[in-house]
């Protein structure tokens, strides 16, 4: 009885493991912003060659 | 636009002025009063359907006077924004002085300062009714009242690209200027005190594009472009360190280097990053189906004021 629960015990925390993921040494995700931007339209309506 | 929305969780869109007319000349031409009236209207209609989130005021845009911008800006979906431009008899504020937006889990302060410098004198009649108070003191006033509310400071400003440095030098807390009035393309942004300074050429030419990476609180970026120089330096070190070919005595070297290099990019691990492009806006671009139409009604209206003269 005392090994099926030692062995019930190390699966479920083979379980947990896998669901919350190994440690990571990675550089985590960055919160991201972007900015876009414009100057000087000068009232251009028509595309300018660039 | 629809697919930067759709991808991007943190996405502002500004302009740091001089949108609504062309060049001021003095006198304005009468024959163009009427044309000018309606393209500014056309454009706020298209800025409106583009969806911006602030527009800086630049000297420009005072073409047709204070009361036709006053008039103009209440019609936008967005404000524009002056911090130092005054009534001169009230001496009050004219136009919304700031704004603080949120955007993916930030709050981002942005304000906007015009220079008195691009005026004609007090005969100019773009500055008629106007008092311009010093950008350097706004702008110190500026990031008092924003940096304990925000995690980000912009200024839309219109100094023009020298004033931009000098003002970067001098007041610290501004994390990104979007500079305008020189019109200067700047494809690398310069950095000065960790203030980016940025700028694109004029008439619409290009639009651009900064996204900044936060991996940490602290609102200091800099560029990816040099992690990538770094990185390809050091494959080339690598190379040289591997080769046969290479003379021993210069290895010593090539190996201190390499220390330095790899020293300098441990250094920039954690930090913010930023990158940047200026990005062409070109005939083959996809046209905003609505404001396609807003330009054909207006060119059918005003068939010859749709172009500077160098395309006539």
């Amino acid at each position: 009885m005392k090994k099926i629960w030692f062995f019930v015990s190390i699966f479920g925390m083979g379980i947990l493991l896998i669901i919350t993921g190994l440690p990571s040494y990675a550089q985590k995700s960055p919160k991201t912003l972007t900015l876009l931007y414009s100057n000087n339209i000068n009232g251009e309506i028509d595309p300018c060659p660039t | 636009m629809k697919d930067l929305r759709e991808s991007q969780k943190g996405l502002l869109v500004l302009d740091s002025g001089d949108l609504l007319f062309k060049r001021f000349s003095n006198p304005m031409p009468e024959n163009e009063l009427k044309g000018m009236n309606e393209k500014a209207h056309l454009i706020i209609e298209s800025f409106n359907l583009v969806g911006y989130d602030a527009i800086g005021i630049g000297d420009d845009d005072l073409n047709l006077g204070k009361e036709f911008l006053l008039e103009i800006s209440k019609k936008v979906n967005f404000p524009f924004l002056s911090s130092n431009l005054l009534d001169e008899a009230s001496g009050k504020i004219l136009f919304q002085s700031s704004l603080i937006k949120k955007s993916n889990g930030l709050r981002i302060g942005i304000f906007s300062l015009l220079s008195p410098d691009f005026f004609m004198g007090p005969s100019d009649p773009r500055r008629m009714g106007l008092n311009i108070r010093s950008p350097i003191e706004t702008a110190q006033a500026m990031v008092r009242e924003l940096k304990p509310k925000t995690d980000l400071i912009i200024l839309l400003s219109h100094l023009g690209y020298v004033k931009d440095i000098e003002l970067a030098q001098t007041v610290q807390g501004i994390n990104t200027i979007v500079g305008g009035h020189t019109g200067i393309n700047l494809i690398y942004p310069v950095v000065i005190k960790n203030t980016i300074i940025l700028q694109t050429a004029s008439r619409g030419m290009y639009g651009g594009r900064l996204d900044l990476f936060f991996y940490n609180n602290e609102p200091i970026f800099y560029n990816s472009a040099t992690k990538i120089s770094l990185e390809n330096n050091l494959t080339s070190i690598n190379q040289r360190l591997n080769s046969k070919e290479t003379p021993e005595v210069e290895k010593v070297q090539w190996q201190k280097a390499k220390e330095d290099t790899e020293r300098t990019l441990k250094q920039l691990q954690g930090k913010n990053e930023f990158t940047n492009h200026l990005i062409p806006l070109q005939e083959q671009m996809k046209e905003h189906p609505e404001i396609k139409k807003l330009v054909e009604a207006y060119k059918a209206q005003f068939p010859a004021a749709g172009t500077f003269p160098s395309q006539k």
